[in-house]
């Protein structure tokens, strides 16, 4: 048997025992950094027998420098700044009690009609997820959101699911992982950097829609057809009321990037400078104003700190996935299909790929594949492939157990990984179906 | 706060007015800022008034004062789960129509047998009120015309179609004072949800207390 498969062949297997490791809920940023050392040095030892065509004209320090320097150092560069001023927005929209006022407008349109009332609930929190990020922000508007859910009567299981596929809606339109993504994506194809969030926006927005018809779909079969009552304690909540002009805040980032082409950073600026002062917390002196944006930036990046760590291992895995991808293909390489249909039938069919950071999964295991498809059909489409990847990378990871919060959010609301996960995984896998089906009619031509 | 503090507050929660109760169950409805005050209160006082005569009709219908044989002759399907903290909130029971009456067992556990409670309060009755009070619930669901789910406030008025919502408060302030009755107690139950919550924690319910002597 050729080295190279025999090599590939252990690289799969490493990659099972890492879906073994993450259902275990062992800790994520250790784990990656293992593999990306496990795939290095597979790799090396693999380019010792026959050349490794990723590892031509390079030396030892140079693989280590790709894999352990340069690989956190363009995350820093071109991810973690959008991170890190997406999460200070995610704070001023927290501190003003702008997403919160819009939380409780919401359900008092709605009122004590828990179907009715989930949608709306679902559909602001999908919004407010285009543009914020992180942790911190989940938590700060989970606490808010679930109990409301709960006192409606909704079961526990039903309200965890439904809160957190609505943020996976809205992270489909979000601007810091488009970029996240699109940055891994053009580390393979440098053509992706001129592909930009306006491009990808059509196709962003119609998956927002598309996964939240689904979740609710599946939140409304799996509720009872009449309503629960709960007899609970539960202390006072404070009423925030930002007035009416502050809301729009939520989605400004967005009409910044889409409608003005701001850069993301400086749309993240402008929206929280604008809803400080529209709800009057920007006052005082000068020395007061400078201070209270020290502290919303330093409470943003304490939101995403764990996140941070998580990110730059990751990146160490995705340059190793460069190093492992002549090894995919000798698998599996033979196996990518060449047409846009078959494509598109094939991220649909193995979307289920995605979870546990698994193959198909950017943000995971998947990097390595998509070294294997760019290598083999290097001419595919940006504007069809990236979707493609997006979806397959967005609706599994964002409902998974392995996504932070949606581990934050078993504890809280005492909801097993089981009940989760029997709406979880049919949802991911019918939303990437859906919308792998849609980019291949709006994108397959361009193959 | 010790023990003798919590039977201290147990003891002055016993005297709280029902109308203060009443505005503590509306404080902690989702809907509470779309009612006014003035309405509020007329609310509580029907929906007490609604909790106590469906609980004289229930005695005489059903021959009883006893949860247990109610329930029994009502065939509800009673549980004891083992769970009580959900999110921020100590879930004492769960009436899931058509017919199931989930009661947590960890709330009352927590009590313990030094509890503070001990003269004032057993878990037997801890549980007989509880149960009384998801017995409400159901019938809430068989008889129709019911108070407590149908007095509804407007939410929005467009191009002449009004979107009506009931109360949840009501639903539980009906709750509370049909178990208060059919049990034949002095105070309102409502008491236990911070003599309950004290063991989650003592803190929040001392803000309770205060908040509910405030009302």
């Amino acid at each position: 048997m050729n080295i190279n498969v025999i090599i590939g062949i252990i690289m799969i297997l490493s990659f099972l025992g890492m879906v073994w490791y993450c259902v275990k809920g062992l800790n994520l940023m250790v784990g990656f950094a293992v593999m990306a050392t496990f795939w290095t040095v597979l790799a090396m030892v693999g380019n010792s027998f026959s050349p490794n065509s990723a590892m031509e004209g390079k030396s030892i320090i140079d693989v280590l420098t790709y894999v352990y320097a340069e690989g956190p150092a363009g995350y820093a560069k071109s991810i973690l700044v959008n991170v890190f001023f997406g999460a200070f927005f995610g704070r001023v929209l927290v501190d003003t009690g702008i997403a919160a006022t819009i939380i409780r407008k919401v359900v008092e349109l709605g009122g004590d009609k828990p179907r009715f009332t989930m949608g709306l609930l679902c559909v602001a929190t999908a919004i407010i997820f285009m543009s914020m990020t992180g942790i911190g922000p989940v938590i700060s508007i989970a606490v808010i959101v679930l109990p409301i859910m709960l006192s409606l009567g909704i079961p526990a299981p039903v309200a965890m699911f439904s809160f957190m596929g609505s943020i996976m809606a809205g992270i489909f339109g979000n601007i810091v992982n488009f970029k996240q993504y699109q940055t891994i994506y053009a580390g393979f194809n440098k053509e992706a950097e001129a592909y930009t969030y306006n491009d990808y926006f059509k196709i962003g927005i119609i998956c927002m829609i598309v996964a939240l018809v689904v979740v609710l779909i599946v939140a409304n079969i799996s509720m009872n057809k009449k309503t629960s009552h709960a007899w609970a304690a539960s202390k006072s909540q404070t009423s925030d009321n930002a007035p009416a002009i502050s809301w729009i805040s939520i989605i400004l980032p967005v009409i910044g990037v889409v409608a003005f082409k701001l850069p993301i950073i400086l749309g993240f600026c402008i929206s929280a400078i604008f809803a400080l002062v529209t709800t009057g917390k920007m006052k005082g002196s000068y020395s007061e104003i400078c201070r209270l944006f020290a502290k919303l930036f330093t409470d943003g990046s304490i939101d995403v700190a764990p996140m941070i760590g998580f990110l730059l291992s990751l990146s160490m895995f995705n340059n190793a996935a460069t190093y492992a991808a002549p090894y995919f293909t000798a698998i599996l390489g033979g196996l990518v299909p060449k047409t846009a249909i078959l494509l598109a039938i094939t991220f649909a069919v193995l979307t289920p790929l995605g979870f546990f950071r698994g193959p198909l999964n950017l943000v995971g295991a998947g990097t390595a594949i998509l070294a294997v498809v760019i290598s083999v059909i290097p001419n595919a489409p940006v504007a069809f492939l990236f979707p493609l990847f997006a979806i397959t990378t967005i609706a599994p990871q964002h409902l998974d157990i392995t996504q932070s919060w949606v581990a934050w959010g078993f504890g809280y609301t005492k909801v097993s990984t089981k009940d989760y996960m029997k709406m979880s995984i049919p949802t991911g896998w019918i939303i990437g179906a859906i919308c792998c089906i849609l980019v291949f009619v709006l994108y397959g031509g361009l193959m | 706060m010790d023990n003798k503090q919590l039977k201290t507050i147990a003891e002055e929660l016993f005297q709280v007015k029902d109308k203060s109760w009443g505005m503590y169950a509306f404080s902690r409805d989702i809907l509470k800022n779309k009612v006014a005050d003035k309405d509020k209160e007329a609310m509580i006082e029907q929906a007490i008034r609604c909790g106590e005569e469906t609980a004289v009709w229930a005695m005489k219908e059903f021959g009883t004062s006893n949860p247990w044989e109610m329930a029994k002759k009502l065939k509800l399907k009673v549980e004891f789960t083992d769970r009580g903290q959900i999110a921020d909130r100590v879930l004492f029971a769960l009436f899931t129509p058509p017919d199931r009456v989930e009661i947590m067992t960890e709330p009352i556990e927590h009590l313990g047998g030094e509890s503070g409670l001990d003269g004032l309060i057993t878990k037997e009755e801890i549980i007989r009120l509880i149960l009384g009070h998801e017995i409400f619930h159901y019938l809430e669901d068989e008889i129709e015309g019911i108070y407590t789910r149908n007095e509804k406030i407007i939410l929005w008025n467009f191009l002449g179609y009004k979107n009506k919502s009931t109360l949840r408060a009501l639903s539980e302030i009906g709750g509370m004072y049909f178990s208060r009755k059919i049990n034949e107690i002095s105070y309102s139950p409502f008491a236990l949800d911070i003599l309950l919550y004290y063991n989650y924690s003592p803190d929040e319910a001392l803000k309770m207390y205060r908040e509910v002597l405030s009302f």
